[in-house]
């Protein structure tokens, strides 16, 4: 993430998960103090983006030091979920 | 009785999990795939680095051979895992790196899934989970 990116994001502002999608399309965005319904769902009222970066290996060292300040962090990419390749293949 | 919401329009089943860090003083979140073809639960590098998990400290080194090709791996137990509403102490979890393009960073397998006892309703996008006795 460049400095420039850094000041783009409002510190204090929270989102929701449909608004960071917006905001940051394609990207792995590092999030914390999100208000989760519950222990099991993907869901959340709002949360704190520390930062959004094109790739997870980018990505890793600032939420290594996002730790040094929040005590819960997650990262997860905004675009489409592929997951892994089919195990069978139809010729 | 856990219940755990996914999509059921897309392709596979992606959950939430938690890893804890070495001292629990910390915990980190990731976006999984359910596999129940999977015999284990799969987290790449980065995530058990930036909670400063050594990979010194693994119990084994893997390989991996798939139909694209042989990946290293490490076999390491961390503090704390949890994922479907259910969480394990002393849990042991495959470290390998998954490719970027997924969206994921990790598998959850039947290392995981062996301890509870589950139902997949796949239509309503919803599984249904309990603790396995014993």
């Amino acid at each position: 993430m460049s400095i420039t990116e850094a000041r783009a994001i409002d510190r204090d502002q929270r989102l929701s998960w449909a608004e960071i999608c917006k905001r940051f399309p394609d990207e792995w965005v590092v999030i914390t103090g999100a208000d989760w319904v519950n222990d099991t769902d993907f869901a959340f009222g709002t949360a704190l983006v520390l930062g959004h970066y094109t790739s997870r290996k980018i990505a890793s060292p600032h939420i290594k030091a996002a730790f040094q300040h929040h005590r819960e962090v997650g990262s997860f990419w905004t675009g489409k979920l592929r997951g892994p390749i089919p195990r069978f293949i139809l010729p | 009785m856990k219940v755990t919401h996914f999509d059921p329009e897309r392709d596979l089943i992606f959950v939430e999990g938690w890893i804890w860090s070495p001292r629990a003083e910390s915990r980190r979140q990731l976006r999984l795939v359910l596999d129940t073809g999977a015999a284990e639960t799969i987290v790449v590098p980065e995530v058990l680095d930036e909670l400063g998990y050594n990979p010194r400290h693994g119990e084994q080194i893997t390989v991996m051979r798939s139909a694209v090709g042989r990946e290293e791996g490490y076999l390491i137990r961390v503090m704390r895992f949890s994922c479907l509403g259910h969480r394990e102490d002393d849990f042991r979890v495959h470290v390998q790196d998954l490719p970027e393009g997924w969206g994921i960073e990790g598998l959850i397998g039947l290392s995981f899934l062996r301890l509870l006892n589950y139902e997949i309703r796949s239509r309503e996008g919803r599984i249904l989970v309990e603790r396995a006795e014993g």
